[in-house]
């Protein structure tokens, strides 16, 4: 079978971050860090806008903006990856439902309540009508979407995809997960984040869209080369597992310049980066990226992005280094993320000289 | 490489049997689980349900699973389908194989959180089935019980989930990244789902009457149903017969409102199209369709005229809904295995509870269970929320 | 009748989430579906849930709705001569 080479041609992200920039964030103990939203009514037309959650607000306008920075109007497929869907509107109709008795209840909330709105309301904005399809995976949603489209471009069944990834934070959800240890409970400046000794994350929210392509053009931003996602357990072996990855690339450790990390402030979750990439003796550049995003079930995807950022520019914004070794060009880049050591998601990365 | 996808393992739970074999027999006898509210939990008693007839203890105790394990319904269901399929596939150490599962679901553990979702945000009195709540929570539950996978994901396209996870499945196959996978989908009936349907006024107060003139909705069901997907070489290598083929599949987007399907049924009948050019068979030598046939005015005329113009004449046509209920993420899933049943003893399944013609169609669904009718290939259409659509075509081994 | 006209338009405004719109700006005798407005079937189910929640009438079918909901005026008059509550 030919297989086909599979680019990043254009990204769209709404996050905490001003369009453009990378700074810390402020971050206060009860809180969560927000979204900066686009002005909404700029890309979506009033009578839309007034029913849509702003989870798929920013999901429309992320993928709006990814396909404009490709140069692209229609993609062949709308593919998203939501850990936690639309729960702003699947609140509102749960706690009506419970509330009243199951009575006089409000068909939009349950309408907008489905994972798959976000990917449905895009091409209905479009007028897609290909392949379109939403994965709801914890942590590793995005990368399972990412993978969908990469796997269809490769074998040739699509020549690109829309890749978008989202998911918004409430306060009750906050409330809910703080009750399980999701967050960080003790003081903690948010710049220590890859030092932590501490169990629990800081929350965020965002929308992050990628486009991919099996065209290189002027706008690409890099080749994705490969992506493996690793259910882990006791009898496969990460470190071998990566080392397998690398190797059926026709690369090593040692040969990777910089290595995206999925680190997030949680001690556990840390210890598994650390033990792979900071004890080991091949010592790539490590990046990370969850202290400038807030930590959300599809935050890889705004890792994901910088990578691509970092490959095109051959520049590091400084606030993303966890540990700088000189290297004079940036030709391949390791994204690894994985949720609470039971996922993985592996996915190389490539500089694309035009 | 012979790349045909096969398929080596079913295994099913509705409300017209817990496992194949009962499942069969209803479906023989045209026997609908469909009935009165019996173990959800909701004030609306006037809609007729199509609940799986055990409760979450007693599907504990079928999956022998500790009766204090936090484990929702949802989770319950599909891991007594995964095992049963995984027992007919002949796979029992699954870290030997390269295995995926990529299972369907939409509500997840909402029927816990329906309970407790106050108590979660004002005491602490259920906090541990906050982390169960999600969509793949559940997939790792199954996972927790079934086996060490070395992938698993989950799809959440409302009423195709698990006919989007057998074309992802499928194409993870054919590229080679994994030996064997395991696809479907599972869900339970919720308060949150019967409510949210009741809101779109979309529920027959009698069992659903799908491709009927007077038909009014839907009715709800629960299940779950897994298949087991490898290659042919796959299969023949392991000395395992197929039982059938997945000989095409396509997934198009209506793109026409979040609820409602397109006048002309545009996303289905490119799904359609597409899953009949992957085939490479002609419209004329589909044996049979398992209609999506939800029973709502809007489906199953929407999806009537998406058949008419690809098909001529319609061949025969049932929607199984009428038998199970509608089981959402399930039902790609649940009616593919009951068609597959059908394929294999010979016989095409009724539409149940039809009686008048849809004036707007030139075609009327299957009356009766036709017997010694063989099918070489037949059609499977899933249809969700938001357009998203899905056909799958399956051709028998023999 | 005035007031019911005045109070259908604040709940319609905030019930369909039209934000930044005060009564002045909806025409009691615009159509709501189609031009005017321009609501659609959610819309529609929407009243019917208002109907029932705020005024006690109950409608089982929502074809029933077409006729009712053609503008604000036909919904009040509507409302005044069936309420429950």
């Amino acid at each position: 079978m030919k297989q086909h080479s599979v680019f990043i041609n254009g990204i769209g992200s709404i996050s905490i971050q001003k369009e453009g920039t990378l700074t810390l964030p402020e971050w206060g103990e009860e809180n969560y860090l927000r979204c900066i939203d686009p002005p909404f009514a700029q890309y979506i037309s009033p009578a839309l806008l007034r029913r849509m959650s702003k989870v798929v607000k920013r999901g429309i306008v992320g993928a709006l903006l990814a396909l404009q920075d490709g140069g692209m109007e229609i993609p062949d497929a709308i593919i998203s990856g939501t850990g936690l869907g639309c729960i702003e509107d699947t609140e509102k109709f749960l706690s009506a439902m419970i509330e009243q008795n199951e009575q006089f209840l409000q068909p939009t909330h349950f309408i907008q309540s489905t994972h798959n709105t976000i990917s449905s309301q895009i091409a209905i904005m479009l007028k897609c009508y290909n392949y379109n399809t939403t994965f709801s995976h914890l942590g590793i949603s995005l990368e399972s979407a990412l993978f969908d489209g990469f796997l269809q471009i490769k074998m040739g069944m699509l020549s690109n995809a829309l890749i978008n990834g989202c998911d918004e934070m409430t306060p009750d959800y906050h409330l809910m997960l703080r009750k399980v240890g999701f967050w960080k409970r003790s003081p903690f400046q948010i710049e220590d984040m890859h030092k932590a000794t501490t169990s629990g994350t800081v929350a965020g929210e965002g929308c992050n869209s990628i486009l991919l392509s099996n065209e290189k053009n002027e706008h690409t931003y890099a080749e994705i080369n490969d992506i493996q996602l690793i259910h882990h357990h006791e009898k496969n072996n990460i470190e071998e597992q990566i080392r397998l990855f690398l190797n059926r690339n026709e690369l090593s450790l040692s040969e990777i310049d910089a290595v995206m990390m999925g680190t997030n402030g949680d001690i556990e979750n840390d210890s598994v980066y650390d033990k792979l990439y900071f004890e080991g003796k091949d010592n790539p550049t490590q990046l990370i990226y969850r202290h400038l995003s807030g930590d959300y079930f599809t935050s890889s995807g705004f890792g994901l992005i910088q990578s691509a950022r970092i490959l095109k520019s051959q520049d590091i914004e400084p606030l993303l280094y966890r540990k700088e070794s000189k290297k004079d060009k940036i030709q391949h880049i390791l994204f690894h993320n994985h949720y609470k050591n039971s996922t993985h998601a592996l996915i190389l990365l490539s500089v694309c000289s035009n | 490489m012979n790349q045909r996808i096969a398929i080596t393992g079913l295994g099913i739970i509705s409300a017209i049997g817990n496992n194949r074999s009962e499942t069969l027999q209803s479906l023989l006898q045209s026997r609908s689980g469909i009935g009165k509210m019996q173990y959800l939990n909701s004030v609306h008693h006037e809609f007729p349900v199509g609940e799986v007839k055990l409760s979450d203890a007693e599907l504990k105790d079928l999956c022998q699973i500790d009766s204090q394990t936090i484990i929702g319904r949802t989770t319950l269901l599909g891991i007594l389908a995964v095992r049963e399929a995984l027992k007919e596939a002949k796979i029992e150490q699954i870290e030997e194989h390269k295995i995926g599962l990529i299972s369907g679901t939409t509500v997840g553990g909402m029927e816990k959180s329906e309970q407790y979702y106050f108590d979660f945000l004002h005491n602490d009195l259920h906090n541990q089935y906050i982390n169960i709540h999600d969509c793949g929570a559940c997939t790792e539950g199954i996972v927790e019980q079934t086996g060490n996978y070395c992938f698993c994901t989950t799809i959440s396209t409302a009423c195709s989930s698990a006919a989007n996870a057998l074309i992802m499945g499928a194409n993870m196959l054919k590229a080679g990244y994994l030996d064997m996978v395991v696809v479907g989908g599972t869900e339970c009936l919720t308060k949150f789902h019967l409510n949210g349907f009741n809101t779109l006024m979309i529920l027959d107060k009698t069992p659903c009457k799908p491709f009927d003139q007077n038909r009014n909705g839907i009715t709800l069901g629960e299940g779950a149903g897994y298949l087991i997907i490898e290659t042919e070489e796959h299969a023949v290598k392991r000395n395992i017969k197929p039982i059938c083929f997945v000989s095409g599949y396509g997934n198009a987007c209506d793109a026409y409102h979040q609820t409602a399907s397109s006048p002309d049924g545009k996303g289905a009948l490119l799904a359609m199209q597409k899953a009949l050019k992957m085939s490479g068979l002609k419209p004329q030598e589909i044996d049979y369709i398992n209609a999506h046939g939800t029973g709502t005015h809007n489906n199953d005329l929407s999806e009537g005229i998406a058949v008419q113009q690809l098909f001529t004449p319609v061949p025969p046509i049932s929607s199984t809904k009428a038998l199970t209920g509608h089981t959402t993420s399930a039902a790609g899933g649940v009616e593919i295995i009951l068609s597959i049943l059908a394929m294999k003893n010979q016989f095409l399944p009724q539409n149940l509870n039809y009686q008048n013609k849809i004036e707007e169609l030139n075609f009327e669904p299957i009356k009766s269970n036709m017997l010694n009718h063989p099918i070489q290939h037949f059609l499977k259409n899933s249809f969700g929320f938001g357009g998203n659509n899905s056909s799958i075509i399956i051709s028998n081994n023999v | 009748m005035k007031d019911l006209v005045l109070e259908l338009k604040k709940e319609i405004i905030e019930v369909l989430n039209f934000e930044g719109m005060t009564p002045e700006d909806i025409d009691e005798n615009a159509p709501l579906f189609g031009d005017g407005l321009g609501l659609d079937s959610i819309d529609a189910l929407e009243l019917i849930v208002l109907m029932e929640k705020k005024y006690g009438i109950k409608l089982a079918d929502p074809n029933q709705g077409r006729e009712i909901f053609a503008s604000i005026t036909t919904m009040a008059a509507y409302i005044k001569e069936h309420r429950t509550k």
